[in-house]
């Protein structure tokens, strides 16, 4: 039996892996500005030891004054020492990392539900899953983390059961390096390891001194975290993303001239309701099923974060769990909650990134709901109808998955280009091809057809394609006498076309 | 007043009616059933209420798929896949889908009177609503289908106007939400003596009676404001 799981699992890796590397270079069509500012940071550390600000080994990288987390950077490294500085060694990592975390994922399935076909059937959905390929194909900070939370987690619940110290140390390992993977398991990791203690109280008194390991490499490896959390530059990236600062609220609630406002109509008390909102607005179907990925033109339907066709299931799901004795079901049903605590505290709209461990519980739901849907089919219904009926949910999942196929490959790369920079690596090696040309070659930080007022990072374009010596730029001025930014012949500046 | 005017409220007036004289007269379930669906789609048909496919972005948005989808190899597949039959349903879904989101209810998503933070439904009876739902699906059995195709029915309105889901459509539904509502509060009040519901209580009235003055003290303050804002930007 073992070996047949394996062959499963094995074989769904493979799918699961051909899917995220199929033309990764290609699909996203161009580097976004994360992406070459990770990329170069990477090349940089590997030169030089240092970021693009001359920082030794930092644990927080300033780049474009966003503070980005250090893994997904330091992840970078070997892979552009392997293959060069390009889009394949950049994106390599995210792809590779997604493709192992299938069989993480089965096993903390198993862990989780004790239900072999209910895991098997979530890891099936996980190998096709859009919301996994999605963030699989570029470098994404949030499934790096989320595949080190589920890592944690599995070895926190192995730490239960086995009460070896080898799980506790990996468990407080993984879940402190997703911290320092993404800002919003800074908030989520402490509250998904409440959780869990909650559910294993009746064991805590055993393992108790498992756990205190477990605590004190927590602390140890979290301390310079913990630090630039609370008093260093990360706080400076808390305030930019705090949904205070949302521009929808500012508009309706921060308006001026007002002063004085009673208590009970004070901006605080509304935030609340406003970020209520921005909570249940996660659970809207819009979100989950039609256009949560963004990967066409706003108010046109592209895909969710699920497909379609779980629709039934994931119902299915939610009813099987209220009514059935399934195992941990507060587990999962409590993970969702708490997961989607993080987005619903920063600015801006759904972010299906921020949201994105609760991924691993939304399976397990929609897994259970497709397992109850097959029993109920093969208990309530006659041999011919349940072969229509099987005939037809076939046609939709096919439907369904071509529709998927097509806004990938067809749609995504034509109305979300810009969203990543298309254009900027042509308008770059065309500016090189030409530069004994010209004295000066100055380039516009605003681009953009549909938003014009896009600012991009041109700079950090032209020095991750012409390899720019990461010795050299960390040392020289890069103030132009007028107060412009600029490095070799390259100035960034506005450019004044007269067009209005 | 934006409520009071909406026919729906008439509608609904007649359901309750309706409901009232078969509870009375213990009229059979399937007939109930059928004299919803008859109601409703009269009501449908006689105000010309089926505005769901008069969106022209819709139309516009499957041109644009297909355009592209055209200049690809994968044209034969676009013709099956991208087809507005197809989208069409796919779009009635979505709304049958916006029914049942609870942001629609409990927070300012669909706003009330559109003013800026009025929710359909105070946001602290969401914590009895869950309740009162959890407790009516554990109860769900075989024969409770027409109960559910009932409240089907009295959402179909809403599913098929063009900006929904539709408050004042939405109207006639209120009831099944307030039942809901009451049936979750009930649990709250007959466990009282255990602590969590105690917790579960206070924190519903709390929230509630909280919210209602925020709101209030919102309206009275801010709207002025927004409204001159919205003016003097256009």
């Amino acid at each position: 039996m073992a070996k047949y799981i394996f062959i499963i699992v094995l074989a769904l890796t493979i799918l699961g892996g051909f899917l995220r590397f199929y033309e990764i270079s290609k699909n996203p069509v161009s580097l976004s500005i994360d992406e070459v500012a990770f990329g170069y940071n990477a090349y940089s550390i590997l030169k030089t030891g240092r970021d693009e600000y001359g920082k030794f080994l930092p644990l927080t990288f300033k780049s474009t004054g966003d503070y980005k987390n250090p893994v997904p950077i330091y992840l970078m490294v070997p892979s552009i020492a392997l293959f060069g500085l390009n889009e394949f060694s950049i994106r390599m990592p995210t792809a590779l990392i997604a493709t192992l975390s299938i069989p993480i994922f089965f096993l903390f399935f198993m862990e989780i539900t004790e239900a072999l076909v209910i895991s098997l059937m979530a890891t099936i959905l996980l190998a096709i899953s859009p919301w996994h390929i999605y963030y699989s194909r570029y470098v994404s900070d949030h499934l790096i983390a989320t595949s080190l939370v589920v890592l944690g987690s599995l070895c926190f619940l192995k730490m239960f059961k086995s009460g070896r110290w080898f799980w506790s140390v990996s468990s407080a390992f993984f879940f402190v390096l997703s911290m320092y993977t993404y800002y919003a398991e800074r908030l989520f990791v402490p509250m998904a390891i409440l959780l869990l203690l909650i559910f294993k109280k009746a064991d805590l008194r055993i393992r108790f001194k498992q756990l205190v390991l477990f605590v004190v490499v927590c602390v140890v490896i979290a301390a310079p975290l913990i630090f630039s959390t609370f008093f260093g530059p990360d706080r400076a990236r808390a305030q930019m993303t705090w949904l205070g600062r949302d521009v929808e609220f500012v508009r309706n609630v921060a308006v001026k001239p007002l002063e004085n406002i009673s208590a009970l109509g004070s901006d605080n008390l509304l935030l609340f309701y406003f970020g209520a909102r921005k909570y249940l607005h996660y659970l809207d179907p819009g979100f989950l099923f039609y256009s949560g990925l963004k990967m066409t033109k706003e108010d046109s339907y592209g895909v969710g974060v699920l497909y379609l066709f779980e629709i039934p299931w994931l119902i299915l799901g939610i009813i099987t769990l209220i009514k059935k004795r399934i195992r941990n079901k507060s587990l999962i049903v409590g993970w969702i909650l708490i997961g989607l605590i993080p987005a619903s505290l920063t600015n801006n709209e759904q972010h299906p990134g921020r949201t994105f461990f609760i991924l691993p519980m939304l399976l397990l739901v929609s897994a259970t709901g497709a397992i109850e849907f097959f029993r109920l089919m093969k208990t309530n219904l006659n041999h011919s109808l349940k072969n229509i009926i099987y005939f037809i949910f076939l046609i939709i999942i096919m439907w369904n998955l071509g529709l998927t196929l097509l806004t990938y490959t067809v749609h995504f790369p034509r109305q979300r280009g810009e969203d990543f920079m298309e254009g900027t690596k042509e308008t770059v090696e065309y500016a090189l091809a030409n530069k004994s040309k010209y004295k000066e070659i100055v380039l516009d930080p605003y681009r953009g057809i549909e938003a014009p007022n896009i600012v991009s990072i041109p700079h950090m374009y032209i020095l991750f394609y012409t390899k720019y010596d990461p010795a050299i730029y960390q040392q020289e001025n890069k103030t132009r006498p007028d107060g412009s930014f600029g490095f070799d012949k390259f100035t960034i500046r506005r450019i004044d076309c007269g067009l209005g | 007043m934006e409520l009071a005017a909406s026919p729906y409220v008439v509608l609904l007036t007649l359901l309750l009616t309706c409901f009232v004289i078969n509870q009375i007269f213990r009229v059979n379930k399937k007939l109930v059933l059928l004299q919803t669906a008859f109601l409703i789609f009269i009501f449908l048909f006689i105000f010309h209420q089926i505005t769901i496919f008069t969106n022209p972005g819709l139309i516009n948005s499957v041109n644009t798929f297909r355009g592209e989808t055209n200049q690809t190899i994968f044209a034969p597949l676009g013709r099956v896949i991208e087809n507005r039959y197809v989208y069409l349903s796919e779009h009635l879904l979505f709304n049958i889908l916006r029914q049942f989101t609870p942001a629609t209810y409990f927070t300012n998503q669909a706003q009330l009177l559109d003013f800026s933070f009025s929710p359909p439904i105070y946001l602290g009876f969401i914590i009895p609503f869950l309740f009162g739902l959890v407790k009516l699906v554990k109860s769900l059995a075989k024969n409770d289908v027409p109960k559910v195709i009932i409240v089907f029915l009295l959402i179909l309105p809403s599913i098929l106007s063009n900006n929904s889901p539709d408050l004042s459509r939405l109207i006639i539904v209120s009831p099944v939400i307030f039942f809901i509502i009451s049936s979750g509060f009930y649990t709250f009040i007959l466990n009282y003596k255990k602590r969590i519901f105690k917790i579960f209580l206070f924190l519903t009235l709390f929230l509630v009676v909280l919210q209602v003055s925020t709101t209030f003290v919102d309206i009275a303050t801010r709207e002025p404001v927004r409204l001159q804002n919205i003016k003097n930007n256009g």
